[in-house]
């Protein structure tokens, strides 16, 4: 059958089986993902890493849930770009399988032993599939903040069955620390650049940490020795600066990203 | 400014007088849904959100770090881009005022790949100038890396 102009152009797959050698290149790559000093520095070792593991394709995505009305799924596509376009344009974000088993789930599992629960996850795992996903491992990396916090790791190959043919005993073990390291790097990355864009005070931070600890504007005022309504005018500016409708929403922000 | 920020400790207060504990304040539980908001406080944060609403900032900016950022008229897209030793990084933004504001971070090593992604960027049809000034700088920093 004559291949679409799409499939030629698409990259060949690089990865070989993960030997022992590649196993322990991955395990010293892996300290410097967590530690990783840029993004751009996240994304390469993320990349060699994926390699490593003898994975075709790698994708990481932390979910995070802002507040009521907000979530932000960020993410690290170590695999061909189309599918991030893809992924983008038709929002598979809405409706990804692999996250929602992540939300709720903490051991990785192999996409084919997931069932589709409908026809939006029928479509993803097909589009998957068609970029370098054929054969999959879904390593959740939880948080302790629950839900509000989860984030997922999908190594994926080309070959169909190539990680149910033996190689996710190992990958397994390198995926959920693979995992955990990126979602260790996020962590720090979404606190810098909150930190950053915020311009948050220290004495900012003394007052979530008294919203944290259940005081009111009162016993705020009276512990820093100055009037309740001039409390209310910092939280004021402050939940402005964490983009935040109110103190309690802005204490979760707070935690969330790592502030306290 | 510095961001290092500094671990303030809060002690738990209690009333002077009777010595009974404050009555405390509601925190949500961070590891549930967060809390839905009012009608009326959700209905003035989307507004607040709006992007007609936001001063106008320009589209386009660079910054001493060579980091372009280039973002759709209605800011909804934006794409930072960072030409690296190893390739072009993308960084690319989109948001809703309600819902998911999805980001994702791309490498690019080559021109072809870069090319192709570009192919499936909607800002093409939606944002002409955007979409060329985006592929302008993109093949400007892979170049210039070769």
């Amino acid at each position: 059958m004559q291949r679409s102009t799409q499939e030629r152009d698409r990259p060949k797959p690089v990865a070989q089986t993960c030997t022992l050698d590649d196993g322990m290149r991955a395990l010293e790559l892996l300290p410097c993902i967590g530690d990783a000093d840029s993004t751009e520095t996240a994304v390469t070792l993320f990349r060699e890493t994926v390699i490593c593991l003898g994975a075709d394709a790698g994708v990481f995505m932390s979910h995070l849930r802002d507040d009521a009305t907000r979530t932000s799924l960020r993410s690290l596509w170590a695999c061909d770009p189309v599918w991030a376009a893809e992924y983008a344009n038709r929002s598979f974000f809405e409706n990804d399988p692999w996250l929602q088993y992540a939300t709720h789930e903490s051991e990785p599992i192999l996409a084919s032993a997931l069932n589709p629960a409908s026809t939006e996850h029928e479509v993803f795992q097909a589009a998957a599939a068609s970029y370098g996903f054929a054969s999959a491992v879904i390593a959740p990396a939880p948080s302790g903040v629950g839900t509000s916090r989860v984030g997922v790791l999908c190594l994926g190959s080309q070959q169909s069955g190539y990680f149910e043919d033996g190689a996710y005993a190992t990958v397994r073990v390198l995926a959920r620390a693979l995992a955990m390291e990126l979602h260790r790097w996020l962590q720090q990355s979404i606190r810098k650049d909150l930190l950053r864009r915020s311009h948050i005070t220290d004495a900012e931070i003394g007052l979530l940490r008294h919203e944290a600890a259940g005081h009111s504007s009162k016993v705020i005022g009276a512990s820093l020795k100055v009037e309740a309504t001039t409390i209310d005018c910092r939280f004021q500016r402050l939940n402005a600066k964490l983009d935040a409708p109110d103190r309690r929403t802005a204490l979760r922000v707070a935690r969330l990203y790592g502030l306290l | 400014m510095s961001n290092d920020l500094k671990t303030i400790a809060v002690a738990p207060l209690k009333l002077a007088a009777t010595g009974e504990p404050f009555s405390r304040r509601l925190i949500d539980q961070i590891d549930e849904p967060a809390r839905p908001l009012g009608a009326k406080r959700a209905a003035l944060q989307e507004r607040r959100k709006r992007p007609a609403g936001k001063p106008h900032q320009p589209r386009n900016a660079s910054d001493e770090s060579g980091v372009l950022t280039l973002a759709s008229r209605d800011e909804t897209v934006a794409f930072t881009l960072r030409a690296t030793a190893i390739g072009l990084v993308v960084e690319r933004t989109q948001r809703q005022v309600v819902g998911t504001r999805l980001i994702q971070v791309i490498v690019f090593t080559d021109q072809p790949a870069f090319d192709r992604w570009c192919a499936y960027e909607p800002m093409r049809f939606e944002d002409a100038l955007l979409y060329s000034h985006l592929r302008r700088e993109g093949h400007a920093a892979l170049n210039a890396r070769t």
